[in-house]
């Protein structure tokens, strides 16, 4: 049978908003990303077993990314998004993560354009491209240096699935591949998150 | 904050040279560019000998397929080398794009597209630039549809029917007696006899006039039967899988999700009710079709009405005894595609 106590911890710690950067391959077609993580929430589990006591992370973060990748022939993506991020820390420092993310897009078409206009006469167009509205979900492992080695980083690997809207009255979907690092300044953006620990007890009943 | 500002612009500056305008005259070009129109960004590569200041002009079969699986290696090795081939991504296919545009996805929209893709080929790389149409599959409809209007003659120097359909009402009646007769002549000769009974029982069951959905099915059906033949084999799909995403960047996501939402499009229906077979008689250019023996997708008599209908003087009719309905993919006969092509072109450009 297991307890559990719930108990708030440190209401006035703050919290250094963490810089993360990484390379954004739509598969093999390159891309950069660039972002922030703001930590809204920790529960810190810590579960007593017969091994010993284990203590688990459970954060949410506010994130806001900026990316991009480049699909040779096909179009630039630039797309901005915020996201909510679930993240799982063991304390190895070994991290999943799920991370839904909405935002905007605007991609830029690989080539020249054309228009025709109704004489016949062919111009081009400028920074051709369309604007859409964008959604994703990733998910990834990554390692939390900080937690063994008492370094500000991490480093991850996530996998996220993006959909577009309107193309062509239909949806655009791609997959992405991220590969990155996350750098916890000492003190940059400060900000508090709401902070609690639980423990889970295994207790045996005869 | 000033970083992300300065990143936008850095990205903008380096997608911005995308777009400038490369136009190459000479041999082994590979170049791509778009076509906007109605809502739609067209992609058209253009691969191979511009200096030939000729341009076999593809129009891909679908609605909804698209140009990549043309761009295969018998494409490169025997046509491009001599003339510039153009592969020409339609609107809602392979790696067009497009927001709300759904509306525009109308046959006289693309045949609309179809005449500003060769207005932007002649205004590219020149004028005096001969221009040559090869519809292959559905790309029969926006050629010919295209091709009945007398003053758009002038804009190209010959027409390629290929596996094509410019009557879908036609098609159906020819595409269910080819079903029949090679169900009859396989069962007959032993060869996979239970798939041909079953070829054979939907036929029995589907009599003419045939309804829209009973020419989706037959659709379906004579593209299954691709696959029964011994004597050429089925292998666009394996065949573009292997070699092309890679090489030509396709958009391969793009290209399924295009595909998708073309087979729901009502364009399908509206096709239905077209028929160019009428308007023929206005077609006055050289003619050359080309089919396959065993293509019941698009078979031969379908090739012959618009043979038999044109006014065209010079015109010339083919048939591959050893190919289904993509004659010019591995399996079939694409060598002798690509000779007919090339000789087409050699006597009219």
């Amino acid at each position: 049978m297991n307890a559990q106590n719930d108990t708030l911890i440190n209401p006035n710690r703050s919290f250094s908003t963490n810089l993360k950067i990484s390379y954004n391959s739509s598969l093999i077609y390159p891309g950069l990303r660039i972002g922030t993580e703001t930590l809204i929430k920790r529960i810190e589990l810590s579960k007593i077993k017969k091994s010993g006591e284990k203590q688990i992370f459970r954060d949410r973060l506010f994130t806001t990314n900026l990316s991009m990748y480049h699909h040779k022939t096909f179009h630039t993506n630039i797309y901005a998004t915020v996201g909510y991020t679930f993240r799982r820390t063991n304390n190895k420092g070994v991290f999943i993560e799920f991370c839904p993310e909405i935002g905007y897009s605007r991609t830029f078409l690989s080539g020249t354009t054309y228009v025709v206009n109704d004489n016949g006469n062919v111009s081009v167009r400028k920074l051709a491209g369309y604007n859409y509205l964008l959604a994703s979900v990733g998910t990834g492992v990554g390692y939390d240096f900080s937690k063994t080695k008492s370094k500000p980083l991490s480093i991850f690997c996530k996998v996220n699935f993006i959909a577009m809207y309107p193309n062509n009255d239909f949806l655009y979907m791609r997959p992405a591949i991220e590969l990155g690092f996350v750098y916890k300044p000492h003190a940059f953006l400060l900000h508090k998150a709401k902070m609690s620990k639980k423990s889970k007890n295994r207790r045996h009943e005869n | 904050m000033r970083k992300n500002i300065l990143y936008l612009v850095i990205s903008i500056f380096l997608f911005g040279s995308c777009q400038n305008e490369n136009i190459t005259i000479g041999e082994g070009v590979s170049e791509t560019f778009y076509v906007q129109n109605k809502g739609a960004s067209m992609r058209v590569l253009v691969e191979g000998n511009t200096a030939s200041k000729v341009i076999l002009l593809v129009v891909h079969g679908g609605p909804g397929a698209s140009s990549y699986v043309y761009n295969n290696e018998y494409f490169s090795k025997l046509i491009e080398p001599k003339y510039a081939v153009a592969y020409w991504d339609q609107r809602i296919a392979g790696a067009s794009q497009g927001g709300s545009n759904l509306e525009n996805h109308k046959i006289e929209v693309i045949i609309e597209d179809l005449k500003e893709v060769i207005l932007t080929l002649k205004s590219r790389y020149g004028n005096d630039f001969s221009i040559f149409l090869c519809g292959h599959s559905f790309g029969g409809m926006p050629t010919a549809g295209f091709l009945v209007e007398p003053q758009n003659q002038d804009m190209v120097k010959g027409w390629i029917f290929a596996n094509a359909s410019h009557n879908y009402k036609l098609n159906d009646k020819y595409t269910h007696d080819k079903l029949v007769f090679f169900a009859n002549d396989q069962i007959n000769k032993g060869k996979k006899v239970e798939e041909w009974k079953a070829i054979k029982k939907f036929c029995d069951e589907k009599v003419p006039p045939f309804s829209f959905d009973q020419s989706f099915q037959l659709n379906i059906k004579a593209n299954q039967t691709l696959n029964y033949f011994d004597e050429f084999s089925n292998q666009s799909a394996i065949n573009f899988a292997i070699n092309s995403p890679l090489r030509d960047h396709v958009a391969l996501t793009s290209a399924f999700i295009n595909l998708y939402v073309s087979q729901k499009s009502p364009l399908n229906k509206q096709l239905w009710e077209t028929e160019y077979s009428s308007k023929l008689s206005n077609v006055k250019i050289p003619l050359m079709t080309i089919s396959g023996y065993f293509d019941s997708t698009c078979p031969t008599e379908l090739s012959n009405d618009v043979y038999l209908n044109v006014s065209s003087v010079n015109k010339e009719r083919w048939e591959s005894p050893k190919s289904g309905h993509n004659i010019m993919d591995k399996g079939n006969d694409p060598e002798f595609f690509c000779e007919k092509v090339n000789g087409f072109i050699a006597k009219y450009k």
